[in-house]
């Protein structure tokens, strides 16, 4: 095997998928990460499921576009953390090919078929490779809400090549799976930390469902026995609430949020 | 003249149930790219975000305990740390603002003093905001020294 051959006595990737055990493990802790209670329980599982997959790194990123002036880069981290440093004193959110890769295309790539395209995104290439992820598995995490809300899983090896061998097809399966499952545990948890944050009621929420059928402020005046007038004053209170320009941005942000 | 087809001859709908011709109001798609702002409520907007940030760093704390984690943030609200000590090891969330724009969460858990160290070494706020940092290495120490 290559690898072992440049390697020492490291298996192969090939050689890892070999075993019977190793979709199983990964498998195994799939159900766990969706039901997870604690941030500290999810990063604990990733860095489980990281090592079973026989990487050395992991990161998975979730892009949210509030409105045209807002977006929020979350991510779990389950790498060297200088990597998360030179992500941050860097601003490499504008130019990580990773989420590019994810914000345009739903299959999982390698690092050696992806194209960068700018200097900084050679550059982020560059300082990756140093810190973990010298070859790499991209997954995206696709959603609804299209290139509003990404999620990209990348696992990464200290071995060049690492992912380009016989083992990768089972990987990329497996990937695929683990994105989605932290995605949906991320979203799970966006959406309590907005509920605690903004204070919204129930009556808040169902106004913003009567918006986001369309309707006018006075049918839902109508709906809910109150004059139109109020209806715009309530409306008011909930986009400040939610840091929102308009009623259309509000309801654009519950909705992005699993609030309706 | 007959009067048997007139609207209120048929029974109340009800008002959840509107049919299309009264759903007048627009809808942003959430699968479509941000609907950009007009320059005036853009600037509105802006002007509302920044307002609301004197009274945000006057409320907020240096330091603080929120939730059984001890948040660290620096005096612009720009930077912010949550640290929490946890079976598994230390939890940290670093979150970075700006006023308007983008916000970068990082959240990582680490199991022992060296790693947190090699991360604090690396970590963008030693120059810049030197007593936050002092602050985050002797708290992140102490959570896992479980002195905390």
């Amino acid at each position: 095997m290559k690898h072992c051959a440049a390697n020492g006595d490291l298996p192969s990737l090939a050689e890892l998928t070999r075993s019977p055990e190793y979709s199983a493990r990964v498998i195994d802790i799939l159900p766990a990460i969706g039901d997870a209670d604690t941030t500290e329980t999810v990063v604990d599982l990733f860095q489980q499921a990281v090592n079973h997959l026989g990487a050395d790194a992991g990161v998975f990123m979730s892009y949210l576009r509030d409105d045209a002036t807002r977006a929020t880069y979350r991510s779990l981290l389950a790498c060297d953390p200088v990597w998360a440093s030179e992500y941050a004193k860097r601003g490499w959110y504008d130019h990580d090919p990773w989420l590019r890769h994810a914000t345009h295309e739903t299959e999982p790539v390698r690092s050696s078929e992806l194209k960068v395209t700018s200097a900084d995104e050679e550059a982020f290439a560059d300082v990756s490779a140093a810190l973990g992820f010298a070859s790499a598995v991209i997954a995206p995490a696709p959603t609804c809400a299209g290139q509003s809300r990404i999620g990209v899983l990348c696992l990464g090896s200290n071995r060049t090549g690492f992912f380009d061998d016989d083992g990768y097809p089972k990987v990329r399966v497996l990937a695929r799976a683990l994105a989605m499952e932290l995605h949906r545990w991320l979203l799970q948890a966006i959406r309590k930390e907005l509920l605690a944050k903004s204070r919204l009621t129930a009556a808040d929420v169902e106004l913003l469902r009567h918006e986001a059928a369309g309707h006018t402020s006075k049918v839902i005046g109508g709906a809910l026995n109150i004059e139109a007038k109020t209806v715009d004053c309530r409306f008011q209170r909930v986009s400040a609430k939610l840091d929102a320009p308009d009623r259309r941005t509000a309801v654009r942000i519950a909705r992005l949020y699993g609030l309706l | 003249m007959s009067t048997d087809c007139r609207p209120s001859a048929a029974p109340p709908a009800s008002p959840i149930e509107v049919s299309p011709p009264f759903t007048k109001r627009r809808i942003d798609h959430i699968d479509e790219p941000a609907r950009p702002l007009g320059a005036k409520r853009a600037a509105l907007q802006v002007r509302r975000l920044r307002a609301s940030q004197p009274v945000a760093r006057a409320a907020a704390k240096k330091m603080g305990i929120d939730a059984g984690a001890l948040i660290l943030e620096s005096k612009d609200n720009s930077i912010a740390f949550s640290l929490r000590a946890t079976a598994v090891g230390l939890l940290i969330e670093r979150t970075q603002r700006q006023p308007v724009g983008s916000r970068l969460v990082q959240t990582m858990v680490f199991a022992d003093p060296t790693t947190f160290e090699r991360w604090c070494a690396s970590e963008p706020i030693r120059f810049d905001n030197p007593v936050l940092y002092d602050q985050l290495r002797r708290e992140g120490h102490e959570a896992l020294c479980g002195k905390r």
